[in-house]
Parts: structure tokens; C-alpha cells; sequence
């Protein structure tokens, strides 16, 4: 062959070889890394627990993070997961309804609160009501994160959410809890509707925590997912749930 | 018959899988349905008012920047100040983008630009035109350095032998011949800040009706589950940008045409 | 008088100008001869200002410009390619020196007329041929009022024929300024065409001679040396 036709073969042999690689991913065998996805807000706990899991067992769990709206989708989608940890437990019912779920069970209870920062706190913020004053920012998370729906719940049932964006209060809607923590916790805000574990793991100030009878239900749940390493979810759920005191050390309370 | 080399073979048939299917399988999945619903959303035109507001300032601030920039190249190559401009020009790129959100915020939110109001220059429309400019200047400024780099160095040693200060050279000499990559660095960056998402959403505050973009609108409708909705929105954008390369092309084309002509 | 006294310039090891000096008086037109990559070209841009010497002065009368930057030095400058604004016609090349308050309407005309540019006034520069882009160039640099002449191989672009006419052109209008004009060249022969007076640049330094042929001596000499 000449030159450049052996050097394009090469490049295309690489291309190939990486590609069948790339989607060979895991095949089924004893040792496959388990995929799962995880609602973004428990990232912290879970990564000690997954270290933990490696350690004892010797597989590899490649957590996914993100909103999980997003991982809904990813998974309605069809992308291979094997164990869905979800902060909306809709979402999981969303995939029951798809016939996606092998089977699946409600985890922990979460609630809606309300943080203030530094500044918020000299400006005397304590309850939602405090929010309605002038020159008051406040931060609730996007409807893309189902806190961002559950922190409108809040303050709908409460009869502030349009006082609050007559008045343009609401200065920013993050995408995701952890922004909103974030938020708070360098001060850029007044106030910010996060969860009570969210509030906890970024060490902010709750001033108040709302019921369900505000919010709504909030239950994180885990799905165990049709066709994916439905043995190895299952094992590493029921770990996780062994080893439950990592999360509710931040608030969170199992949902018995 | 014609022997067919292996660019041929390989090139057609993965660039209309890699790239052109994609685009039309967002066209393809437009439902009368979600044009309704979305046109008839004031969120989504605000978004889009937004959008191309912000976006138009971002890319006119990043190509006056370039043009800065394009001064020292010729003038100063060797200070420090050029020197650091240089380095830091394909910085904003390599940063992820929140990243660079959260970055905008510490430093022009309240907690450093308080004084100039309750969120400092966060999480208002200032804020978006900001983060726009701070991920798409790179690209104007790129575009206006390598074009800086072509032109004929003697035409601006003649004008100054002619009376011009350097200012005054850059200005009647190097701007006019700079000509073509200005337009194509205001559009590259307009391009750029349209798509920008992550940074506007930390920094500007991602307000519907206010400071919510349509990147961002769009990715809301994803995770709401309105797919319809953000597939109408997408189209919408994928159009915007298509006429921008038609208008970029149209451009150059006719250009070349005058040039020849003149 | 133009005078530049023992100039010095280095890039990184390599000593470009190793004390050269000139001098050029009015209604001079001196030739200086040198073969390509002997140093012209840094000798043109420490006269013109674009590039400092690491020693030496440069100056125009008794007034020492070293340190002006070109935009004060009023001098003529037609570089080898012509640098003719490409986004300009030929007339607003030639009038470019008026918005900076040098040269006049009056001269722009005189000047026009001597070198039969008035049919090309409102074309662009690259639609000329080699030789009237090369007019224009020093048409503009003509309307600037300059003290001293610089030419850089002005008409490198032009056809040899037409170099046999246009060289005795340039010579008469740049005498009639009476200023001091230095052209540089590498080719011989031009030289002698518009040259009232003649040097020749080698290892960094100049030198005058008696005539152009002179230079040819030299220029077989040095390629000799460099083995061709």
C-alpha cells in the first residue's frame, strides 16, 4: 500500500478498535462495572459509600450525577443504567409507567428548607414571610430540578410565589440544588430554597422547614432498572441501604 | 470509471451522520403542537428577545476587545501587557463553564461590586451579556490576531512615515484592511454566546421573562419533561444560527465580487 | 543633509550593521548597492524609525532624530513592494499625507501631472500595472513634504523595459526637491541609471564608491566567496 493509504488505514484501525472498545463498555460478566445514576444532591454520601462498596467487593460502580429530570430522560432514552437513586420519586414512577423498572422502592424522606446566608441573616430573614421586603434576593432552583418544583410548591401554598416575582426577588434560578447551596453559602444571596440534607453537607443556616402539606411528598427512591445487572443492582442497593448512616448523618430520614 | 479516493469514501457518508442527521432529526421531530405551545409561550419570546440582545452586545464588546488586542499585537508585541493578553486569549475556553459562571460571580457579584446594588452585576441582563462575552471573546479575538498577522506590516510603517501616529494607523490602515475578519469575529462570537448556557445560568440568573436565555430555555423544557416544546425552541435556533453562516457566506461572497470588480 | 553616524544593530548573536555611516547631501541622489541580506533592510528601518540602533544616530541637518518615532521624522519613504493602501483609490493614497496636515492640494496636482497618474486617480492600487503602482507610491510619499527621500527597490515590481524609462523619470522629479535621496538597490545597473553619487554595503558597513561598476567588482567578489 502507499504511504498515505497506510497511515489512513492505521488512523481508521485506532478509530475502530476505540469505537468497539468504547461500546463494548460492560458486557455481562461477574466483575462488570455497575452503572448508576444518582440525583446530584447525593453525591457526597454516595461516594463514600461506593469507595466503601469497591473496597469490600472488589467491583467498580461508575456513579452518573445529575439533576434527575436529566437522568429520567437518560434513562427513558434507553441508555444503559442499572440503578437509579432518584430525588423525585414521580420520576421513578414515570419509568414504572415505561415498563423500565424491575423494581423499585422508596428510600429516604427529604424536606424543602429555607437557608440564609450571612447577609441574609443581618438583614433579619427567618421565615418566608421576611422575603417579600425590599431589595431582598432570593434564590430558588430551576423547574429542571425537582427542587426548584418543590421549593414553587412551598411558596405558592404559602401565597408568596407571586409576590415574589411581581416584586422580582427571585434573582436566580440555578439549575441544579447544589448551585443554589452554593449560592448561599458565598453569600450572593439573601435566601435560598434547598433541601434539609443539601443544607446540612454545605453547612448553611436553616431557618425553617416546610411540611409536606407545603411541599408535597419528597421521597429520593432507587430503581432498579429492567436489563441492565439487575443482581448487581440489587447488591448494591441493598448495601447502600446497610450503610444508610452515611446519608442520614446530613438530615435525611429513611422512609421506613 | 474514475477511481475514488478514501477522502471521498470516508468523508460524505460520515459527515451526514455525524453532523447533518443530527440537525435533522431535531427538524424532523417539530409537531404542530409544539409550535403552538411554544410560540404561544411569552417565556419563549422573552427568551429569544434576550438572547439576541445580550448576545449582540457580548459579541460587540468581544470584537472592540480583539480590536484592543490586535493594537498591542502590532504595536507592542513585546510588553507584558501583550505578552499576558496573548496567553489568557484561549484561557476562557479551557475553562468548563460553570466554572466560569461560578468565577463571573465571586468576582461581580455583591461580595466584591455591592456598592453597585443588591446583587453587585449578578443575575441581570448585564450579568448575561458578561458571561457571553467572557466564553466568546477568544473567538474574536483569534480571528482578528490571525488576520492581524496577514496584513502587510510596510503599509503601516509607510503610514507612519506619512504623519500617523500609531493610533491614527491602526485606525485609517489596519482597521479598513482588518475589514473582513471583524464581521467574521462579531459573528463567530454571536454564534458563541447564543449557545452559552452554563456560565449565563450561574452568573445571569437564569430569570424566565428576564434574564433567561434560549439555550437555557430550551434545556428547561428537556428536563420538564416538554419535549415538544424544547424541540420547537432548538429548530428555532438551529435556524438563527443557519442564516447567520448564509448571511457570513452572502458576505464574503459578495466581497470577493467587489473586490474584483472595484 | 541626511547623516547617519556609526550605526550598530545585533539580533540575538548576529551583528547586522557594524558602524555604518552615511552621509547625503541636498540634490544627492545617492545609490547605495548591497546584495540581498547584507543589511539594507535594517539600515532602512533605523532611518525610517521603525527600528532602534544599539548604537549610533541618525540625522536630519544638525537636528539629531534617533529617538523620534517616523511619524515626526519627515521622511519620504517608498518601500520595495509599494505598500499602496489596498482599501484606498490612488488619489486618496496620494492625498493621505493632507489629513495629517502635510503637503497641499496644489502639490498633490504639480505632482500628479509630472508622473502621469491623473488617468489612474480613482483606480485601485492593485488594478495598476508595476510600473504606476510604483508612481504612486512615490507620488504619495512625494506629497508628504518631506525632508529627505528613502527608496526602498521601488520598482522591483516593474518590467525591465519599463525600468529604462522610468528610472530617468524618477530621477528628474526626485532632483528637482532638491533633498538629500537615498536609494537602495542590489542590482547594478539601476544604479547607475539614477544615481548622482554611489556606495556600497558590505559586512555591515558602507562605503562610498566612484561608480557602479565599482560595485560589480565587489558583488562578483563576495559571491565568490560564499561558494557560488
Amino acid at each position: 500500500m502507499e504511504r498515505p493509504h497506510r497511515f489512513i488505514g492505521i488512523i481508521g484501525l485506532f478509530l475502530l478498535v476505540g469505537f468497539l472498545l468504547l461500546s463494548a463498555g460492560c458486557t455481562q460478566t461477574e466483575e462488570a462495572p455497575l452503572n448508576v445514576y444518582v440525583a446530584a444532591g447525593l453525591k457526597k454520601p454516595m461516594d463514600v459509600v461506593i469507595a466503601k462498596y469497591t473496597n469490600a467487593t472488589g467491583i467498580t460502580v461508575i456513579p452518573n450525577y445529575g439533576p434527575s429530570g436529566g437522568l429520567y430522560t437518560q434513562i427513558s432514552q434507553g441508555q444503559p443504567c442499572d440503578l437509579y437513586y432518584s430525588a423525585d420519586y414521580n420520576l421513578i414512577e414515570k419509568l414504572e409507567a415505561e415498563g423500565k423498572v424491575s423494581e423499585a422502592e422508596k428510600f429516604m424522606k427529604e424536606f424543602v428548607v429555607m437557608t440564609v446566608s450571612k447577609t441574609g441573616q443581618e438583614k433579619g430573614i427567618t421565615t418566608a414571610a421576611n422575603l417579600t421586603s425590599e431589595n431582598i434576593v432570593v434564590a430558588v432552583a430551576d423547574p429542571s430540578a425537582p427542587v426548584g418544583v418543590y421549593s414553587e410548591n412551598v411558596l405558592k401554598n404559602l401565597g408568596l410565589w407571586d409576590q415574589l416575582n411581581a416584586l422580582g426577588n427571585i434573582k436566580t434560578r440555578p439549575s441544579t440544588v447544589n448551585q443554589v447551596a452554593l449560592m448561599v453559602q458565598s453569600d450572593e444571596v439573601d435566601a435560598g430554597f434547598t433541601y434539609s440534607s443539601t443544607a446540612v453537607l454545605y453547612d448553611l443556616v436553616t431557618t425553617e422547614k416546610y411540611g409536606y402539606d407545603l411541599s408535597e411528598e419528597i421521597v429520593f427512591g432507587d430503581a432498579i432498572i429492567k436489563g441492565g445487572n439487575e443482581a448487581g443492582a440489587e447488591a448494591f442497593r441493598d448495601f447502600v441501604r446497610e450503610n444508610s448512616v452515611e446519608f442520614t448523618q446530613y438530615g435525611w430520614e429513611l422512609y421506613a | 470509471m474514475r477511481k475514488v479516493s478514501i477522502w471521498e469514501v470516508l468523508f460524505v457518508p460520515l459527515f451526514f451522520l455525524l453532523i447533518v442527521y443530527p440537525i435533522l432529526a431535531i427538524i424532523g421531530n417539530v409537531t404542530i403542537e409544539g409550535m403552538i405551545k411554544t410560540f404561544d409561550d411569552p417565556i419563549f419570546w422573552d427568551s429569544v428577545k434576550n438572547t439576541l440582545i445580550t448576545a449582540f452586545f457580548a459579541a460587540l464588546l468581544g470584537v472592540l476587545m480583539a480590536l484592543g488586542f490586535g493594537y498591542f499585537y502590532i504595536f507592542h508585541p513585546g510588553t507584558i501587557i501583550y505578552k499576558i493578553a496573548d496567553f489568557m486569549n484561549d484561557l476562557p475556553i479551557a475553562l468548563p463553564h460553570t466554572v466560569a459562571g461560578l468565577a463571573l460571580l465571586l468576582a461581580f457579584g455583591r461580595n466584591m461590586f455591592g456598592f453597585i446594588g443588591p446583587t453587585g452585576l449578578a443575575f441581570t441582563l448585564i450579568a448575561v451579556v458578561l458571561a457571553m462575552f467572557f466564553v466568546s471573546y477568544p473567538l474574536a479575538a483569534r480571528t482578528i490576531a490571525s488576520a492581524a498577522e496577514e496584513i502587510d506590516k510596510e503599509q503601516i510603517s509607510v503610514a507612519r512615515t506619512l504623519g500617523d501616529t500609531p493610533p491614527k494607523a491602526y485606525r485609517r490602515v489596519v482597521i479598513p484592511l482588518l475589514g473582513e475578519a471583524i464581521f467574521s469575529g462579531f459573528v463567530l462570537s454571536f454564534s458563541r454566546s447564543i449557545s452559552e448556557f452554563a456560565a449565563v445560568i450561574m452568573f445571569g440568573g437564569n430569570v424566565p421573562g428576564m434574564t433567561q436565555v434560549l439555550a437555557s430555555y430550551v434545556f428547561t423544557k428537556v428536563e420538564e419533561g416538554e419535549v415538544s416544546m424544547a424541540v420547537t425552541a432548538s429548530a428555532f435556533c438551529i435556524l438563527l444560527s443557519l442564516m447567520l453562516v448564509i448571511v457570513l457566506r452572502l458576505r464574503g461572497r459578495l466581497h470577493a465580487r467587489s473586490a474584483e470588480s472595484a | 543633509m541626511l547623516e547617519a553616524q556609526n550605526l550598530h544593530k545585533s539580533f540575538s548573536a548576529h551583528q547586522v550593521l557594524k558602524g555604518v555611516s552615511i552621509s547625503v547631501n541636498p540634490g544627492e541622489i545617492q545609490v547605495l548597492i548591497g546584495l540581498n541580506g547584507c543589511g539594507k533592510t535594517t539600515l532602512q528601518r533605523i532611518l525610517t524609525g521603525i527600528l532602534d540602533p544599539d548604537q549610533g544616530t541618525v540625522s536630519i541637518g544638525s537636528v539629531d532624530i534617533t529617538g523620534l518615532p517616523p511619524e515626526d521624522r519627515r521622511i519620504g519613504y517608498v518601500p520595495q513592494h509599494t505598500a499602496l493602501f489596498k482599501h484606498l483609490s490612488v488619489r486618496e493614497n496620494i492625498l493621505y499625507p493632507l489629513q495629517n496636515g502635510r503637503g497641499s492640494e496644489e502639490t498633490f496636482h504639480k505632482i500628479v501631472k509630472l508622473l502621469s497618474l491623473e488617468p489612474y486617480l480613482d483606480w485601485k492600487p492593485h488594478k495598476l500595472s508595476g510600473g504606476y503602482r510604483a508612481r504612486a507610491a512615490l507620488a504619495r510619499a512625494l506629497v508628504s513634504a518631506p525632508r529627505v527621500m528613502l527608496l526602498d527597490e521601488p520598482i522591483t515590481e516593474v518590467d525591465r523595459a519599463k525600468k529604462e524609462y522610468i528610472l530617468p523619470l524618477f530621477r528628474d522629479v526626485l532632483l528637482q526637491l532638491h533633498i538629500p535621496v537615498l536609494y537602495i538597490t542590489h542590482d547594478p545597473w539601476e544604479a547607475g541609471q539614477i544615481g548622482t553619487s554611489f556606495s556600497v554595503m558590505k559586512d555591515g558597513v558602507v562605503n562610498r564608491i566612484d561608480s557602479p561598476e565599482e560595485a560589480f567588482a565587489l558583488i562578483r567578489e563576495q559571491a565568490r566567496s560564499n561558494g557560488e
